[in-house]
């Protein structure tokens, strides 16, 4: 009885631990925490937690018998190990016991029409090693969300005190630029802004061939004097006209083009034959040969490459065990055996 | 400030007055009317999470103001499911939660129709965020009920069918499956979204630290039953705190930037 309280305590422990550590390992960033809980003072507490579960089921036999706690307690179990197996140092285990070669992540830059093996870092310099097939990109591209038919273009102000204001690019419409600071008003918009010397006077138009989209403000200052301005959606910071006011403007004509979902087209190849193809996309990855392919990241310029990131599949499926156990378990302790009791209560 | 003058708004604000109004009622004595201006503040709140779905074109289940709309919302059915299966009262404080949680929508956060990105656009979006959501609110009524037995004398079960502390115990015993069915979801979408199902993220670190405190309320409770009830009903708010935190300050402080702040 003495023993079963030390267990239990020291379950509350580890408990209490785990939950102070996460909120502390919450401070520093998912990178900072990976390497930290990868540590060996914490890999002594990851065996000591799986050794805590176990010395649980020998110590309580309730821990057994009962089927919502027995699912819960070798889910969390099944997770801890399935973890650990996937863990770089499980990798390494891995290799020197089993013999199993096996890259635990990287990235892979791969450009259109071009076929790769290897896997590298994150900055996609240095090789951790060379897959058994390899990986063809047939083709990358983005897919937009269609513009939005309500915009209308906008003039984004930043004030010297650094204060956010927007205001509808349309001739006649005005802002405050705060109490006793002026204020700023929209004179003219253009679809493509033209400026030239006519004796001697400097001229502005629009176009009709081309496209430089402006917008033509007018700043009044307290004192009431007025200046004019231009402001330049592709030229972002020069502004034609009076300065020096600490207005930072930008013009935005054209609503922003949103990202609905990017996509790779590849083909794996081993020994050289075409095994398989498919299309990687956000949350559908391509799963291969002990591998996952995920798209990380693309061609921002050129569109004309993409990048996925790489991680094996070593102790996933016991981690996904480990979770459904873990799920029927807390579901069955406490939903389903209350509802089965108050039938079985019912029908007697 | 966000103050709302749309249609949106106008129903929010709708929903807060009804709700406060039956809590008031309630209070006063008046508890049938009370009853169906709850009733009237859900059917409410009910039009309004259907319009901004209809509005958005998706579940609204994506930014804070999406997520407190729907919690508001979510309070009355699970206000009426535990008082007829669970037989925990609490209703008359649910009428407040239900204020509190339609406020932030109401006042502080902006409801500016956002795409969703192409991590979102995920068939476990939905059942990830809305199991969530749900074991939220009910931890909320279990922290009330917590609250209720800190506060109470022995016996004392005011409104309630069965004391405070195993109805607290039963809130908990409700919507921790919720809670750890939420984390294991998100698990998953995250190795299917990032390829990896566990990323040391500061949000994920909050949540499982929230499910463990749970998990240190149900050990504590075995160990010692209802010998400390005070540190038991501690426990559960200490939950409730964990939640709060990973729900708002990991999503609007900028100390935790991670993969979850486009929740903002």
């Amino acid at each position: 009885m003495k023993l079963n309280r030390s267990i239990m305590w020291m379950a509350l422990l580890a408990i209490g631990l785990l939950a102070s550590l996460s909120v502390f390992g919450a401070f520093f960033g998912a990178q900072k925490s990976k390497l930290f809980f990868n540590s060996i003072p914490l890999l002594v507490y990851w065996y000591g937690l799986a050794l805590l579960l176990v010395i649980g089921f020998v110590a309580f036999p309730r821990l057994v018998h009962k089927p919502g706690l027995l699912m819960i307690h070798s889910g969390c179990l099944l997770v801890l190990a399935g973890s650990m197996w996937g863990s770089q140092a499980g990798h390494k285990l891995g290799e020197r016991l089993l013999g199993i070669q096996k890259i635990p992540d990287g990235y892979m830059l791969i450009s259109e029409g071009d076929t790769e093996n290897r896997v590298t870092q994150k900055d996609l310099r240095q090789q951790l090693g060379e897959l058994p097939f390899s990986i063809k990109l047939n083709d990358f591209r983005l897919e937009f969300y269609e513009a939005d038919k309500d915009w209308v273009p906008r003039l984004y102000i930043q004030t010297k005190e650094g204060q956010y204001l927007q205001l509808i690019a349309k001739s006649g419409e005005e802002v405050s630029l705060g109490q006793g600071k002026g204020k700023l008003k929209v004179l003219r918009t253009f679809g493509n802004f033209r400026i030239s010397l006519e004796n001697g006077k400097t001229v502005v138009t629009d176009e009709q061939n081309g496209e430089n989209p402006a917008v033509e403000v007018e700043i009044e200052v307290p004192d009431g004097n007025s200046y004019t301005r231009y402001v330049f959606e592709r030229f972002e910071g020069f502004n034609h006209g009076e300065d020096g006011d600490g207005l930072q403007l930008s013009y935005v004509s054209q609503r922003p083009r949103v990202v609905r979902d990017y996509f790779s087209d590849v083909v794996i190849i081993e020994d050289g034959k075409e095994k398989t193809s498919k299309t990687i996309e956000v949350n559908h990855p391509l799963h291969y040969g002990g591998y996952h392919f995920y798209q990380h990241s693309y061609d921002s310029k050129a569109g004309e490459y993409t990048i996925l990131s790489v991680t094996s599949d070593s102790g996933l499926y016991a981690v996904y065990a480990g979770y459904w156990l873990l799920c029927l378990g807390v579901f069955w302790q406490f939903w389903f055996r209350h509802i089965v009791g108050y039938i079985k209560r019912k029908k007697s | 400030m966000a103050i709302k003058y749309t249609f949106l708004g106008l129903l929010i604000y709708l929903v807060i007055a009804t709700y406060l109004f039956a809590f008031l009622i309630t209070l006063l004595g008046k508890r049938k009317t009370g009853q169906w201006l709850y009733l009237a503040g859900f059917i409410i709140a009910a039009i309004s999470f259907g319009y901004r779905w209809y509005d958005v074109r998706h579940i609204p289940f994506q930014n804070l103001f999406e997520v407190f709309l729907s919690m508001g919302m979510m309070i009355y059915p699970l206000s009426i499911f535990c008082l007829r299966f669970l037989r925990v009262g609490g209703d008359v404080a649910d009428m407040l939660i239900g204020a509190i949680l339609f406020f932030p929508a109401g006042f502080i956060f902006h409801a500016e129709p956002q795409k969703l990105p192409p991590a979102l656009q995920c068939w476990l979006f939905t059942p990830h965020v809305a199991v969530y959501l749900i074991s939220y609110v009910i931890m909320a009524k279990a922290t009330v009920q917590a609250f209720c037995q800190l506060k109470a004398k022995a016996g004392n079960t005011k409104g309630n069918l069965i004391d405070y502390e195993q109805s607290t115990y039963r809130m908990i015993c409700f919507g921790f499956p919720l809670l750890t069915l939420g984390l294991l979801l998100g698990s998953w979408w995250g190795k299917l979204a990032w390829g990896d199902y566990w990323g040391w993220d500061p949000k994920e670190l909050w949540s499982l630290a929230s499910w463990l405190v749970y998990v240190g309320y149900f050990h504590f409770r075995y160990m010692f039953g209802k010998k400390h009830v005070r540190i038991n009903s501690s426990l559960a708010i200490l939950g409730m705190i964990a939640i709060v935190i990973t729900l708002l300050w990991v999503n609007l402080s900028r100390i935790f930037s991670g993969l979850h702040s486009y929740a903002n």
